[in-house]
């Protein structure tokens, strides 16, 4: 094997690593201020509904620069519900047998990474809350954050991967600190 | 010569681009994967203080190929730590300050839990950047309300992950090793005489 060889199939791996590939999302990590919030809502026990996606939304994956993140649980709208279950079992506010059930649609899901200087995501959710059959909390919730980016995918490709999480919280946050979401699930 | 020089330039440029730096990973680990709660609870309640300046540390260590991996321990694992005690107490609280003996009043806190996390990381891969093994070490300390040490322990968590399993999460290792820590000091808690 002479070195133009080995060059070449060294640099075509590790270009292979760069490109093309799909990282899921970091696991959800709770946000104890938003744990702490649900505390302090004096709710009852709620179930949580399933969560969907509607367009344009990106619900199975959102692509960078060429690259792509996926859900960890399979859909962002999985994701969604699975970091609302758990705050509220955090919070020892999740019951699934309660008949107050929170359900959400999500509406925007994205990821700009294009940006040298810093990136943003949005993410927006259509939530509910019914008690029994009647609808007691309906209302479009919606989040954006924004962090600084980098010219080399190599860097700016993780740090927006990794800062996904930190939109979903932002969004919870603006749920759990909504009064007329605090007085639907109140006992 | 023109022709080496060519190749030997595209191959540094291709591993400048992932060479020699700290990548960033995120060593959270799935809370599925973390232990449920206790049947029966200990009444007692508890409190944890990580301070911001810990939340905010970044830790490198040894990834492969000469490169590092870059995290955030206390801020990654607060999460799981919160879990783990709010399935083994009756009720967990953040402390904003160490040593509020008035939040410790008001809230009626029975202990105050102080984590000290440490990692370390290693890979056997000479051609790869995420470890293949990764260890989290969490050292907890449980003060009484008049600050008195009245338990304290240690756990060990090991992660390891293939390049076959890794390819598609790079931080597999590290998660993997969170998980096996956070899950070892639940039945630590639940064997201790705090409960």
């Amino acid at each position: 094997m002479n070195f133009k060889t080995v060059s070449f199939s060294l640099a075509t791996s590790a270009l292979i690593v760069l490109a093309g590939c799909s990282t899921p999302a970091p696991p959800y990590s709770v946000s104890i201020p938003n744990v702490q919030s649900l505390k302090n809502s004096n709710g009852a026990p709620v179930s949580v509904g399933e969560v969907t996606s509607q367009s344009p939304a990106n619900n199975d994956s959102i692509g960078l620069r060429g690259n792509s993140m996926n859900s960890p649980k399979g859909t962002f709208a999985k994701y969604l519900q699975d970091a609302l279950s758990q705050e509220l079992a955090d919070a020892k506010l999740l019951d699934p047998k309660s008949d107050i059930r929170v359900t959400a649609v999500l509406t925007k899901n994205d990821i700009s990474a294009a940006g040298f200087i810093t990136n943003s995501a949005v993410i927006a959710a259509r939530f509910t809350v019914k008690r029994g059959d009647k609808v007691a909390f309906d209302k479009v919730k919606e989040a954006t954050t924004e962090w600084d980016s980098n010219f080399l995918g190599a860097i700016a490709i993780p740090r927006a991967i990794q800062n996904y999480p930190t939109v979903v919280t932002a969004l919870l946050k603006q749920l759990y600190e909504d009064k007329e979401f605090a007085d639907s699930i109140k006992k | 010569m023109m022709r080496k020089f060519l190749y030997l330039s595209a191959l540094l440029a291709a591993f400048s681009l992932i060479g020699g730096c700290a990548h960033s990973i995120v060593i959270t680990p799935d809370a599925a994967k973390l232990g449920t709660p206790v049947a029966k609870p200990s009444a007692n309640r508890v409190a944890y203080f990580i301070s911001d300046e810990e939340r905010a540390r970044k830790v490198i260590t040894p990834g492969g190929g000469g490169d590092k991996v870059e995290y955030a321990p206390y801020k990654e694992l607060e999460a799981g730590i919160y879990r783990v005690l709010g399935n083994v107490f009756a009720s967990v609280d953040q402390m904003k300050n160490e040593n509020d003996s008035s939040f410790i009043a008001d809230r009626k806190i029975n202990f105050v839990m102080r984590p000290k996390i440490t990692t370390n990381s290693s890979s056997s891969s000479p051609f790869t950047w995420p470890p293949t093994d990764f260890d989290v070490i969490i050292e907890i300390k449980a003060t009484d309300n008049s600050g008195k040490v009245v338990w304290q322990d240690t756990v060990i968590g090991k992660g390891k992950a293939e390049f076959s399993e890794f390819k598609s999460d790079f931080a597999l290792s590290a998660k993997r090793a969170s998980e096996a820590a956070l899950n070892e000091l639940q039945k630590k808690l639940i064997g201790s005489p705090l409960m």
